[in-house]
């Protein structure tokens, strides 16, 4: 991907390759429709954010990208998304492989009552058959990479229900990313937790980027402008404006972005 | 559009019309020191000292005010940019302050020498009447945000520095044909120098004016 960007007279340009091409998405939930016609690429090894007043689309359009919905019946997806090029929206797509390459984290931290060794073997063991010792390996590195290694190394087998808040949304991370997956989703990960936990969350999630693509759903503006290099604004499930977050935060190009971010509309 | 909290809709009002209210005062003291070069009246000069320290207040009191709400809003776009540049162009207004406090100084110094009168009261009234204007549509141009009467005031500028520049050439006529002008000539150089700083600093304004409504920084630009 590329694009032109102008600020001011000077022309940045930013290449990327591009992760995920979405395509004219329309989504319903039954009969209303969610999102009209999406087109954005999202790059890779970069963060995302999607931001917008309650009820925009930003959440169902994150579904969308790891196919969440097909759990609900009623709910469908038209148009492409192309991940690496192959649309995940085809009839032929294994939901598994592709829950194994998109990872996603909740708003409120969700694991598994079991312990902490086993949130994280859970799924690696469903994707890879791994001897013991690179199971351990695996689940140390994962910790590591989420930054709870250190706080969670002596308790591995309590319950992952033991740590506070803030650790068990990294567990939830050191969970998702395990399965060494392509695309991280991110949905209002902070949202449920205090300062410290959320600027050691995005602490990580600025280190996540050199591996990973990031997409993350966040209602905390300043969080957005903190951690991603791109921001897609959207309302009534329309895409407004999709621009690099140096810019978008100083000098949006449409009205309505600007109305939304200065607090004069939400 | 309004913001949701009315709260940060006065608090920004709040800055705004701080600002102008510094603007006003230091018109009036531009006014003061101009008219004590043409009177040399010490009572005007001891205002425009005394006055100067309450242009500084002002400076102290808006930058607190600006800081507070960046701290407690976190504004963007729009309001980001009009909370910066309101502090850029309060510094500019001290900056206008001290000139000013300078321009009274010397005038006061001027009344010892009668040489060169009529140089100190003529051009010195011209090029502080052309300062004096872009001072007061500079500050007209930020209390409506209108982006062609700043354009209007940056244009106006390059008169100043050409005065400016006359008057040099004229200084040095003088002061190369007779060296006993040379002290009272840089004195006249000094006060146009002054002068011709204040209109300096009403431009900066208004290129904030254009910065806040287009979201482009015109310094340098040209």
């Amino acid at each position: 991907m590329s694009f032109q960007v102008s600020l001011g007279d000077t022309q940045v340009a930013a290449a990327a390759r591009t992760k995920i091409g979405i395509r004219n998405l329309n989504f319903f939930y039954g009969s209303f429709q969610g999102l009209r016609d999406i087109t954005l690429d999202i790059p890779e090894k970069q963060v995302t954010a999607f931001i917008g007043p309650s009820g925009c689309g930003k959440s169902t359009l994150l579904r969308t990208l790891n196919r969440m919905y097909s759990l609900y019946p009623g709910q469908r997806a038209e148009g492409e998304i192309n991940l690496n090029g192959v649309n995940v929206l085809s009839a032929k797509q294994d939901l598994n492989a592709l829950r194994g390459q998109v990872g996603m984290v909740f708003q409120k931290p969700t694991p598994f009552p079991m312990s902490i060794y086993d949130n994280i073997a859970f799924g690696v063991k469903l994707y890879e058959k791994l001897g013991k010792g690179d199971l351990d390996d695996r689940v140390e590195w994962a910790l590591k990479k989420a930054a709870l290694w250190n706080e969670a190394k002596d308790k591995l087998h309590q319950s992952g229900l033991s740590l506070s808040g803030g650790q068990q949304q990294r567990l939830c991370i050191a969970r998702g990313i395990a399965v060494k997956p392509e695309v991280l989703l991110l949905d209002e990960p902070t949202s449920a937790l205090d300062p410290i936990s959320t600027a050691r969350i995005e602490e990580l999630v600025s280190e996540l980027r050199s591996d990973y693509t990031i997409v993350i759903v966040t209602h905390n503006m300043q969080q957005a402008a903190r951690v991603s290099q791109h921001t897609a604004y959207m309302y009534l499930g329309e895409l407004i404006e999709f621009t690099p977050t140096a810019q978008i935060f100083v000098k949006p190009r449409d009205k309505r972005t600007e109305d939304y971010i200065t607090g004069r509309f939400g | 559009m309004e913001h949701t909290s009315k709260q940060f809709e006065l608090e920004l009002e709040d800055l705004r019309s701080g600002l102008l209210a510094m603007g006003g005062l230091v018109e009036a003291q531009l006014e003061r020191a101009l008219e004590a070069i043409a009177s040399g009246e010490d009572e005007l000069v001891e205002v425009v000292v005394r006055e100067e320290k309450r242009v500084n207040e002002a400076q102290i009191e808006l930058d607190r005010k600006s800081m507070e709400v960046i701290a407690k809003r976190q504004p963007t776009a729009v309001d980001l940019r009009q909370i910066v540049c309101t502090m850029q162009a309060v510094n500019d207004l001290e900056r206008i302050g001290d000139e000013v406090k300078k321009i009274a100084l010397r005038a006061q110094q001027f009344q010892a020498s009668e040489r060169f009168q009529h140089l100190r009261l003529n051009e010195a009234k011209h090029i502080g009447a052309l300062a004096q204007e872009m001072l007061k549509e500079t500050l007209n141009a930020f209390a409506r945000l209108d982006v062609v009467a700043a354009g209007e005031v940056i244009g106006r500028d390059v008169a100043v520095d050409e005065e400016f520049e006359r008057i040099m050439r004229l200084l040095v006529t003088y002061m190369m044909e007779d060296p006993r002008t040379i002290s009272p000539g840089l004195d006249v150089a000094f006060l146009a120098k002054a002068i011709e700083r204040v209109a300096d600093h009403a431009k900066n304004i208004s290129e904030y004016v254009i910065h806040i409504v287009q979201g482009q920084d015109p310094r340098h630009a040209g």
